[in-house]
Order: structure tokens, then C-alpha cells, then sequence
């Protein structure tokens, strides 16, 4: 396994997009690039691409859609928990089914739907990036009555 | 007066009194002659005292003569000799003949011929022994005509108890014996006819008793040859289709004329064929009648000379056969055989129409049960206690018995619980209400096997009123292909839509996200370089956001359940989550996991549970709703209960409650669902799903 040994930069943290769909990589990149301290470094359309590009550029965080042509989001996830120690993974998807606590569970840092993406996208970013998990609360997690 | 036959009969004689009775013979009509005799028949007293008694003896024969004349029978006198010696005047009336014809022997010469030694005999005999006799024989009177008379008589004593001879008197009884002759004749008749008629009834009684049609033509024939005294006969059907009347049975006839008679058409010239022609009974004298003549040579050969054909006339009227007997000597039955014959033959025709109905009957019940039978759905007929009278084999096969073990057996032995501890319940509740739950309405049942399987089945009842009180079929199809078939398109149904929703999602859906952060891009822009612009950018923002949820309830309304195998779990929590209120507590309760990997099942059942839930708020009134998943032994198990008022019994309560769309999804996917309600006291929806589709995570 290995250490984020982040190369020295413009100070801007550094995100690499993962989606298969060009204008979601576009809203993304155009959301991120608003913000000064933000900057996508990268972006892959596949499980492939995905590993190839953080091999490369070894991104600040990982904008990951779970849906893939190749795959799932879910192996990339796998991945760099096995290889990258201390990868940040913020999982931005369409299937409001899958919650924090699911992606939390597996390895990344963060859950964001895409529907709520355009107003909570740029405060999960800074709170992973911060090395919390996002959202910061566990209050959507599995009904309780699992527990009764 | 029958030849030989005696009428003697026990006489009573005074010898030694001056009259004498005659009891004449039972048969006579009159009855009583008194006849005084007085001193006339003295004898043996010598010539002195004979001449000095000679004038009270002379005036004594007169008065007796006198009287004699005038009796109303016929007196006559013999002396020792055997000769007779006087008559008086109504014989010789009668014989219109003179005393001196008549006396000696005079008189025999108008006995009949026939009755002349019979008469002479008995005469001679009785004579002999002195005893008193009683004759009938034919007498030829004055016109030449013989008439019968009985004859009784006596001898003839003195008063010294000497014979002297016979006396006898006559009555003419020709009118009696004519009625008796007739009478006889009549009552011969009547036992010939009795006889006949006796005949005709058992030759009837062993037609009615017979049902094998060829068993019944011989019989028939054989009656009525019997009936008829005839010496053979035959039997032809007539065959509608080619017109032909065909033999069927004969008797008496050499195979050589058997093809002579084989097969006739109404154009022959045969008794049979103009019978047929004309309908009615034809009687041919072979030798006389001149349309037989083409066959009078064949008649010869075959050696009959007198034939009669009696069409068999069935119930519409139309002709069924023809019945012909042959005799070999010139013979026309008398009109009491043809009427005999005519009885006969309309029981011959219905037994022919008899048997053709059984036979009908007979190829109708083995076509049906040939169909019955052959047919892949069981079929089963049980009595009103729930007991098997009759299966098919179809229903062996489908449930894997032998007949034996079924037969008598109650039918609730093909049922899985909880349905066969209630199924007489079911029957008695039919019985005694007439209300019908299954009978002609159907349904969709679990059906099981000898080793305890089970499987879906579409039941279908009927009634109807058996024998042995009411009695009902039920047909049983075994639904497994359709059943796998309709899971089959289920599935695919619901790939489709979660192809159709991950192209929305997917395509549309990531499009719009893509749109919405663009857009929330310009927006910030906008808003930051101070641009009126920026409210429009807000505002299309807020129709991209709606547009994106009614994409994502679309979405999610084509796919309710996750395909994941806690798919089903997390989708009953967010219907317990989505239908929790302030008003109504919905809580998802979960035991030991049950984890469902086919989806199809999933999906149903999420279904069920969402309809109830849904019956829950909208009818119950219910403030608590509870949905558990849980494993009960082999089966998995899906519980929604509420505290709401319930509903009643009745059918009719189910109704609009989705009640059927609810059982029809449980047998989608081979499940059994149960409602549990009383009024006041809530509903418990309970579907029991099989094991092997749910999978539990150890």
C-alpha cells in the first residue's frame, strides 16, 4: 500500500473527475472551477481511465460516479483503498438509493447525490478534503428498527 | 257326443215301486221326467190269471201310452230280447216314421254311422248287466238332419222282480250340445290364444331382458318363428346410408341362400324388399303370387312355400328392419298370429331402437372418457362429504397416486395446509348457504402431491345432483408452465423497466445533472458580476431541479425495489419511512434478515406490502402500520398489520381493496397470502413465500 506523497502544486487542491458523461464532467468542472482554491486536474471516463489518471496525477480528491461503462465505482473504490492509503473519495451519484453510509462503508469519504450535486457538491469537496466524511452526519443511516 | 265316451251315470231305480225316476245326464237342460209304469210291466203270471187281469192290465198300458204320447221326450220300450218293442208318438214324430219302421232294429238304422257301434255297445252291455245307462249320439230325424240326443235307460222289472226289458226316453239336445260344442271350441280358443299370448310374453320378457343387440335379433327371430309356426326365417336392418336392408340373423336356411337374402334393396321382388316398398306386412303364397316369380325357383330350392315380411316400424316411423318368417307348406298366419305378431314386433323395434340409444350411449361414455381420460388436466368428482367418486388418469399423473389410494379418499388429501384443514368447513358452509366461493367462479389454488410437493393449479367447480345426493367436479390444471411463463414475462417486465429507468437515469438523468451544475454555474456568475440575469438563471435553475424529480419518481416508480438481494428490505424501509406521519406510526420491523436475490419476487412483494399499507391508511383508519419480514421455517415471511377497524367475513368486504391483485401477485411467484381481519380488530396480510426464492443470509 502505498503513502499520497501530493506533489508540490499551485496551492490549489487538486480533483480528479470520474463519470462517464461528458456534461457531467462538464457541470463538475465548471462548479469546481468557480471556486479559487479548486482545481480539476483530471477527468476519466471509465474504471480504467480512472486508475490510469490517479496513477498520473495523483489527485487531492476523486469526484467518483458509480456507474461506469467498465465497471462500477465500487472497484475503483476498491482499488485505491488497497493501493492509495489516504485516497479521498467523494462519491457524487444518480441512485439516491446508495447513501453515505454505504459509500462510507466501502471506503470513500463522502456520499453527494447528483440531484442535490449543483448546491452541496462544493461543501462536501472542502469537508473531504478536510478529511471528514460528508455528509457529517449519520442521521440517514439504516432505520433503527434494525436494531429492535 | 265324443266316440267311446261312456255317460253312464249312478241311477237311482225303485225296482219294486210303480214309478221310476231318471235323473237325466248333468249336461241336460231338462231335467225331470216321471214316467208311471204301474202294472204293465208284469210278467211271468200264468195265462189264466193273465187273462183274468187282462182288462185292468190293457186299460193301464192305454193310460201310459196315453200319457207317453203326450210327454215332451221321446219314450221308448224294449223287451228281453233287446229288441226294442214300442215308441211313442213324439219318436216317431220325430223320426217321421211308423211304429213298424221303428220297432226291432228299425231304429238304429238312423243312428249316425259314427255313434252306431258306441250306441249299440253301451246298449248291449248295460242290457246285459241289467243296469240303467245314459248314451248321447246323433239321430237322423224326419228332414233327414241328425241332431244329437241323450239317452237314458233302465231296465224294466215286474213285481216279482223279473227283468222285462228297457225303458228309456230321449231328449233332443242338439241346441245344447251346439252351445257346449261351441263353448268348448271357445274355450280352446281362448288357451290357444292364452297360450300364444304367453308365449308372446316371454318371448317379450327375454327381448326386454336382453342388451346385446345381436343376442336380441336371434331371440326375436327365434320368438317369432315360435310364435308363428313357422319353420325359418330371417332379420334384416335396413342401412339408412345405402338404402339396403341387410341380413343380420336367419334361421333354418342353407349358407348357399344365405347371399340370396344377404343384402336387398326395395326394388327386389322378396317379401321383404315390397314390405319395405310399401311399409306394411306383405304374406306371399310363392307358388300363387306372380311377382314372385323370379324367386319361385329359390323358394323351391330353400324349400318354403309361404313367407311373410313385417316391416319394424321405429318411434318416428320410419322403417328399422324387416322380420320374415317362412313356411314350407302354403300357410297365411290367422289374423290373432299377425295381431300377435304385430305386438311383437313393435317391442322388436324398440329394442332395436333401445339397443341403438344404449350403443349411442355406450360410444358417447367411452368417447367421453376417452376424452376424460386423455385430457392433461385431472379431473375429480367428489361426493357432498369431500369424498373422491371418480378421477382420471390425469389427475394420477399430476399428482403422482394410484387410483386406489385416492378412490374414497377425502380430497383434502390433495391439498397442502392450511386448505385442507379447512376444506370441509368450505363444503358444509356451500351446503347449508348456497353461497359458492369456487363453484362456477374458479380460482387459483396450491395443489399437493403424494411426496408433499406443491404446486400452483387453476381450480374450476361445477355441481350436479348424482345418485347418491350432490355431487361436484372439480377440473385441476396443473398452472406451474403458465406460472413460470407469466414469472417468465414478470421478470422481463420488470428488466425492462429497470433498463428503461437506468436509461433515464443514466442518460437523461446525467444529462439533466450535467444541464443543473452548468447552469449553476452561470447562475454563480451571474449573481457575482452583479447580472440582473442571474433571477432568470435562478429560475431555470429551479424548473432543471423539477424536472430532474419527476425524471428520478419516474425512475424510481419503474423500479421500486433495488435489484440487490436487500433490495426488498431497504424498499420496505422506505415505504414504512415515506408512509410515517404524525398521524399513523409506520414502522419496518426486521427479525433474522431474509435476503431476496430474485428480483421478480422482490418486487411482488413489495407490491403486496405497498397495497396494503396503502389499504392500511386509506380504509382502515388505522394509526399504526407495521410491515416484517421474517424466515419461518422453510418459507420466508411478509407480514403487514395494522390497528385499524377491520373488515367483516364477507367477500363483498375484499372488495376495492386490491384483495385480487394482491393473490394474483402471491401466485406470480408461488406464494401463499392470507387476510386476517375481524371488525375492530385490525388486518394482518400475511404471504408466506417459498424458500428456494428467498435467500437467507446466514
Amino acid at each position: 500500500m502505498n503513502a499520497i506523497n501530493r506533489p508540490a502544486s499551485s496551492g490549489k487542491a487538486k480533483i480528479l473527475i470520474v463519470d462517464d458523461h461528458p456534461i457531467v464532467r462538464s457541470g463538475l468542472r465548471h462548479l469546481i472551477e468557480q471556486e479559487p482554491d479548486l482545481e480539476v486536474c483530471g477527468e476519466a471516463n471509465s474504471v480504467g481511465d480512472a486508475l490510469a489518471r490517479f496513477d498520473e496525477i495523483w489527485p487531492d480528491l476523486v469526484l467518483l460516479d458509480l456507474s461506469l461503462p467498465d465497471g462500477t465505482g465500487w472497484e475503483v473504490i476498491q482499488h485505491l483503498r488497497q493501493h492509495w492509503l489516504g485516497a479521498r473519495i467523494l462519491v457524487v451519484s444518480g441512485w439516491d438509493r446508495i447513501n453515505a453510509a454505504d459509500a462510507i462503508e466501502v471506503g470513500a469519504m463522502g456520499f453527494v447525490s447528483k440531484h442535490d450535486a449543483s448546491d452541496k457538491l462544493i461543501e462536501a469537496i472542502r469537508t473531504v478534503l478536510n478529511d471528514q466524511t460528508y455528509p457529517t452526519a449519520r442521521s440517514t443511516l439504516r432505520c433503527t428498527s434494525w436494531m429492535v | 257326443m265324443a266316440k267311446g265316451t261312456s255317460r253312464l251315470q249312478p241311477f237311482t231305480s225303485r225296482h219294486s215301486g210303480d214309478a221310476i225316476r231318471v235323473d237325466p245326464p248333468s249336461s241336460g237342460t231338462r231335467r225331470v221326467q216321471l214316467i208311471s209304469l204301474g202294472p204293465i210291466m208284469t210278467t211271468g203270471q200264468n195265462i189264466a190269471e193273465r187273462q183274468s187281469s187282462q182288462e185292468p192290465l190293457r186299460k193301464s198300458e192305454e193310460r201310459f201310452r196315453q200319457m207317453a204320447d203326450h210327454a215332451p221326450v221321446m219314450v221308448w220300450m224294449s223287451g228281453t230280447d233287446r229288441l226294442c218293442n214300442w215308441f211313442n208318438k213324439p219318436w216317431l214324430e220325430f223320426a217321421g216314421r211308423t211304429m213298424e219302421q221303428e220297432v226291432g232294429n228299425g231304429w238304429t238304422e238312423r243312428v249316425h254311422p259314427d255313434d252306431l257301434d258306441y250306441c249299440l255297445q253301451t246298449y248291449f252291455d248295460q242290457f246285459d248287466s241289467r243296469q240303467p245307462f245314459t248314451m248321447e249320439y246323433r239321430l237322423r230325424q224326419h228332414d233327414g238332419q241328425y241332431r244329437w240326443i241323450v239317452d237314458s235307460g233302465m231296465p224294466r222289472f215286474d213285481a216279482d222282480e223279473s227283468f222285462t226289458g228297457y225303458i228309456g226316453s230321449c231328449i233332443d239336445i242338439t241346441e245344447h250340445k251346439s252351445t257346449e260344442q261351441a263353448l268348448r271350441s271357445s274355450l280352446a280358443q281362448q288357451a290357444t290364444e292364452a297360450a300364444a299370448l304367453a308365449r308372446l310374453n316371454s318371448a317379450s320378457a327375454r327381448l326386454w331382458s336382453t342388451y346385446d343387440l345381436r343376442q336380441g335379433l336371434d331371440e326375436m327371430l327365434a320368438a317369432t318363428i315360435e310364435l308363428l309356426q313357422a319353420d325359418r326365417g330371417n332379420v334384416h336392418i335396413l342401412d339408412t346410408n345405402a338404402g339396403v336392408l341387410r341380413l343380420v340373423t336367419q334361421r333354418g336356411f342353407e349358407d348357399d341362400f344365405i347371399d340370396i337374402f344377404a343384402e336387398v334393396t326395395d326394388e327386389d321382388g322378396l317379401a321383404c324388399a315390397r314390405a319395405l316398398r310399401s311399409g306394411e306386412r306383405i304374406v306371399i303364397d310363392v307358388e300363387a303370387d306372380a311377382d314372385y316369380e323370379p324367386y319361385r325357383a329359390v323358394a323351391r330350392a330353400a324349400d318354403y312355400r309361404s313367407v311373410q315380411s313385417t316391416p319394424l316400424i321405429g318411434s318416428d316411423g320410419a322403417v328399422l328392419g324387416m322380420l320374415s318368417t317362412h313356411w314350407r307348406l302354403a300357410h297365411h298366419p290367422s289374423e290373432q298370429d299377425l295381431r300377435r305378431l304385430d305386438l311383437y314386433a313393435r317391442q322388436a323395434a324398440n329394442f332395436i331402437e333401445r339397443c341403438r340409444v344404449a350403443d349411442a350411449l355406450r360410444n358417447r361414455k367411452q368417447q367421453l372418457r376417452a376424452i376424460f381420460n386423455t385430457v392433461a388436466d385431472a379431473i375429480i368428482t367428489i361426493d357432498q362429504h369431500g369424498n373422491i367418486v371418480d378421477l382420471n388418469h390425469a389427475t394420477l399423473r399430476l399428482f403422482g397416486y394410484v387410483r386406489e389410494e385416492l378412490l374414497g379418499e377425502n380430497v383434502k388429501i390433495l391439498m397442502p395446509s392450511p386448505f385442507r384443514e379447512v376444506h370441509d368447513q368450505y363444503i358444509e358452509n356451500y351446503l347449508r348457504t348456497g353461497k359458492a366461493t369456487i363453484i362456477g367462479i374458479g380460482r387459483e389454488v396450491v395443489a399437493r402431491r403424494k411426496d408433499g410437493s406443491t404446486f400452483p393449479a387453476e381450480l374450476a367447480v361445477s355441481e350436479f345432483e348424482g345418485e347418491k345426493g350432490r355431487m361436484f367436479t372439480g377440473t385441476i390444471r396443473d398452472a406451474t408452465g403458465r406460472k413460470e411463463i407469466e414469472r417468465h414475462l414478470a421478470q422481463s417486465r420488470l428488466d425492462e423497466q429497470q433498463r428503461i429507468a437506468q436509461e433515464l437515469h443514466d442518460g437523461i438523468g446525467g444529462l439533466m445533472t450535467g444541464i443543473s451544475m452548468i447552469a449553476k454555474t452561470v447562475y454563480v456568475e451571474l449573481q457575482r458580476t452583479g447580472s440582473p440575469q442571474a433571477k432568470v438563471m435562478a429560475e431555470v435553475l429551479g424548473h432543471i431541479h423539477d424536472a430532474h424529480e419527476q425524471l428520478r419518481q419516474v425512475s424510481h416508480g419503474l423500479v421500486p425495489v433495488e435489484m440487490t438481494p436487500q433490495g426488498l428490505q431497504e424498499a420496505l424501509e422506505e415505504l414504512a419511512t415515506r408512509n410515517h406521519s404524525s398521524h399513523v406510526q409506520c414502522t419496518f420491523v426486521i427479525g433474522q434478515p431474509v435476503f431476496v436475490k430474485d428480483g421478480n419476487v422482490a418486487t411482488q412483494l413489495f407490491f403486496i406490502a405497498q397495497e396494503s399499507v396503502s389499504n392500511a391508511l386509506r380504509h382502515s383508519g388505522a394509526s399504526q402500520v407495521t410491515i416484517n419480514v421474517s424466515s419461518l421455517n422453510d418459507l420466508g415471511q411478509l407480514t403487514i398489520r395494522d390497528n385499524g377497524r377491520g373488515f367483516g367475513a364477507s367477500p363483498d368486504s375484499f372488495k376495492g381493496m386490491g384483495l385480487r391483485t394482491m393473490r394474483y401477485r402471491a401466485t406470480l411467484i408461488g406464494a401463499t397470502l392470507t387476510v386476517d381481519s375481524a371488525p375492530g380488530q385490525g388486518t394482518t396480510v400475511t404471504c408466506q413465500f417459498r424458500k428456494e426464492a428467498a435467500h437467507e443470509r446466514d
